[in-house]
């Protein structure tokens, strides 16, 4: 019940912080902390809720959500293996990947969709991604409570 | 878990992928799954806020800000009376017009009915790489995608993708948005493009040989079958004839200021819409 609570106000906040930031996804930092405090399935869930979220309110066809999250998923598997998930080091070099990510999968689409690109506010999105991904992840790590937390990580 | 066996599984999921992107592109199925749930929920959470925000403003003006209000009162009274004279001149035109074309058999236009709808929010999520708006009104109360958007100064754009109680607006500075125009004094025919945010509109397709005047206003011809004819788009701001081409190079302002919407109005077809074609068989 507190898990479910504290995800509906972490997504309300998300979708008010990407209305207040257009172009930055304000959910990446939950996946890294469900991926790494909760259950699969719950991270499966809230994937699906933020992925339906991103897509509807964009302005893409269906794909790029499937594409965002898989390479997050990505980069936070791999990155466990090398560093520690829970270093702001760790999470300050993954807002990097993702705003790195986030310029190539939106060149990728609006290809595919032959829409223009706007490069100079897609390229400020990538920076605000980078920069505000860090802070993000550290604020809602630390509110995230203690109770909800499953000590035994995944290998 | 081997190489072999990562290198299977993203092969795999690369070609789900792709199946899956392709079979939405030509079916539109997840895009319109995801406007009915993500979209529409985007909306319920942004809509108790924004009403909120509506209700302290109105509150500061209410009982705050009522320093010079007779003074905009009276300057407000005399616009009234200057406007009613107008629209009093207006409608004889209007009517003699309208007599004029049932005299010489014209096709009766379609009826459009007007509907107000509170912008929610501009761009939303990384995905949103178009220059959009979000307004509250969906399928619900009768919007439907290419629904013509507009507000009291001239044409804001059109329904790119409807859902239940929200809709996303494709704004007229989009680079995607195109609106079929006609010069309002010299009826110089033309297709608007826009070119994204803070960027002059281009007018495309303007013969070499039409007239158009410094600061003439654009409206819409009704030749997209998107907007009805009539409303202004735009304002011309240069104009230049190149040796060697067909078409003039036309820029113009939009009449909008598109940051700054609140409210906008959807225009609304009361019938269904005619066939073009039908009108030369």
């Amino acid at each position: 019940m507190l898990s479910a609570l504290w995800w509906f106000v972490f997504t309300v906040c998300g979708i008010w912080g990407q209305t207040l930031v257009p172009g930055v996804d304000f959910f990446a930092p939950g996946m890294a902390i469900s991926l790494r405090w909760q259950r699969p399935a719950v991270t499966i869930t809230l994937a699906l809720v933020w992925m339906a979220i991103q897509e509807g309110a964009g302005g893409l066809a269906f794909g790029y959500g499937i594409l965002w999250y898989a390479t997050l998923f990505l980069l936070l598997t791999v990155g466990r293996w090398l560093l520690d998930p829970g270093s702001l080091q760790f999470q300050a070099l993954l807002g990097l990947a993702l705003g790195l990510a986030h310029f190539f999968l939106l060149y990728l689409m609006a290809m595919l969709e032959m829409r223009a690109f706007p490069l100079r506010r897609v390229l400020l999105e990538c920076l605000l991604q980078t920069l505000i991904y860090p802070v993000l992840w550290y604020t809602a790590e630390n509110l995230f409570p203690e109770r909800l937390k499953r000590h035994e990580e995944p290998a | 878990m081997n190489l072999k066996r990562v290198a299977i599984f993203l092969v795999a999921g690369l070609f789900i992928y792709l199946s899956l992107y392709t079979w939405n592109l030509r079916s539109g199925y997840l895009t319109r799954l995801s406007t009915y749930s993500g979209l529409d929920s985007v909306g319920m959470v942004l809509r108790p806020g924004r009403w909120l925000g509506l209700k302290g403003e109105s509150f500061v003006d209410r009982y705050i800000e009522l320093v010079g209000l007779k003074q905009q009162n009276d300057a407000l009274e005399a616009k009234i009376k200057a406007l009613r004279l107008e629209n009093m001149t207006l409608r004889e035109r209007a009517e003699a017009t309208a007599r004029v074309e049932k005299l010489l058999s014209f096709p009766e236009p379609p009826e459009w009915t007007r509907e107000g709808a509170r912008v929610v929010a501009h761009r939303v999520g990384p995905t949103a790489i178009l220059e959009t708006i979000l307004v509250d009104r969906g399928k619900n109360s009768g919007a439907v995608e290419d629904t013509p958007v507009l507000c009291t100064e001239g044409v804001v754009g059109r329904i790119f993708r409807a859902g239940l109680t929200v809709s996303t607006v494709l704004l007229l500075t989009d680079p995607s948005s195109r609106i079929a125009v006609v010069g309002r004094n010299n009826r110089a025919e033309g297709v608007v493009y826009g070119m994204g945010s803070g960027e002059n509109l281009v007018v495309k397709y303007v013969g070499f040989k039409s007239t158009l005047d410094p600061n003439e206003v654009l409206v819409t011809s009704g030749m997209d079958g998107v907007y009805p004819r009539g409303l202004p788009v735009a304002r011309i701001t240069a104009v230049k004839r190149e040796e060697g081409t067909l078409f003039m190079d036309v820029q113009a302002e939009p009449l909008v200021d598109v940051a700054h919407l609140e409210e906008v109005l959807l225009l609304k077809r009361a019938a269904p819409q005619e066939d073009s074609r039908a009108l030369w068989e």
